[in-house]
């Protein structure tokens, strides 16, 4: 059990360290982004909707 | 019906933009990470381009890109911004001295032992994500106008040209010492995980994938700002915050 456990967690940390990397800053701040625009396109694609 | 001249041309010059914005983004990782891990990225890429392809035949024009462009652009902002700080911070430090330095006097970006996976992903999801738009290029001018082996020829034909044209470049781009092509390739990969990214989400570029030479331009500009910045604060120009 202590096995599967330790290959979980390091399977977590190989995927945090080679996708975050040194700072995770930078992740945080493209993810937030993202998420902000996809909020924005979709307001925008709704606004059309109701125009037309 | 579409004449065989014409969708040969069109299907070939379309997969052309596809195919240099691959070429590009392995060129600049094999240049900067290595090249054995960015082929193995490469040739592991096509093997798996060739089971979907071969999978889905013309079903590949309803394979759903937009979710694919997200996570692919996503990743790529996440590792090309990281290279840009990177590449600001060292070409900040040494200048513009640093293209004249040869680049054995610099150490590369990978020095661990055994593989690297960033070369090889890098290379993987740019050779998947830009050789699936060329068979949906392929795929919907070719079944629109019933020519779809001319229009295969086309999509090859841009691929292999262009890719004949990344090998002869390559030799001048191994040249440049890796901090200034730590830069370049920062903003490359920035630029083009903008591109994917919001085109995933669904966001209507103007111009089309002329926005990509936009957001080059953008980054360039951003990327020789945080440069005088960070030169003015190291030279005591400017009083550090």
């Amino acid at each position: 059990m202590n096995r599967i456990v330790g290959w979980i967690v390091a399977f977590g940390r190989f995927w945090y360290h080679f996708i975050i990397g040194d700072d995770w800053t930078v992740a945080a701040a493209i993810a937030v982004g993202l998420i902000l625009t996809a909020i924005l396109n979709a307001a925008h694609i709704r606004r059309a909707g109701r125009k037309t | 019906m579409t004449g065989p001249a014409v969708v040969l041309i069109t299907t070939f010059l379309a997969s052309m933009v596809e195919a240099i914005e691959m070429v590009t983004i392995v060129l600049g990782v094999g240049a900067t990470r290595g090249w054995r891990s960015t082929l193995i990225g490469v040739g592991a890429g096509f093997a798996v381009l060739a089971v979907v392809v071969a999978a889905l035949g013309l079903a590949l024009s309803q394979v759903p890109i937009g979710p694919l462009r997200l996570i692919v652009g996503a990743l790529l902002l996440v590792f090309g911004l990281q290279w840009l700080r990177k590449g600001v911070r060292r070409v900040a430090a040494h200048g513009l001295a640093g293209v004249g330095m040869h680049p054995e006097d610099e150490p590369p970006e990978w020095n661990g032992v055994g593989f690297d996976w960033t070369a090889f992903v890098l290379a993987f999801k740019g050779v998947v994500l830009e050789g699936l738009e060329v068979a949906f290029i392929v795929v919907s001018f070719g079944a629109n106008a019933n020519q779809l082996p001319i229009a295969v020829v086309g999509g090859v034909g841009a691929v292999v040209i262009t890719g004949g044209v990344g090998i002869v470049l390559q030799r001048f781009v191994t040249r440049i010492p890796r901090s200034f092509l730590q830069l370049v390739v920062g903003i490359l990969l920035t630029t083009f995980g903008t591109f994917w990214a919001l085109e995933g989400l669904g966001v209507d570029w103007p111009a089309g994938d002329g926005a990509i030479l936009g957001l080059l331009v953008l980054y360039v500009l951003t990327a020789a700002t945080y440069i005088t910045i960070e030169r003015r604060r190291a030279f005591g120009f400017e009083p550090a915050a």
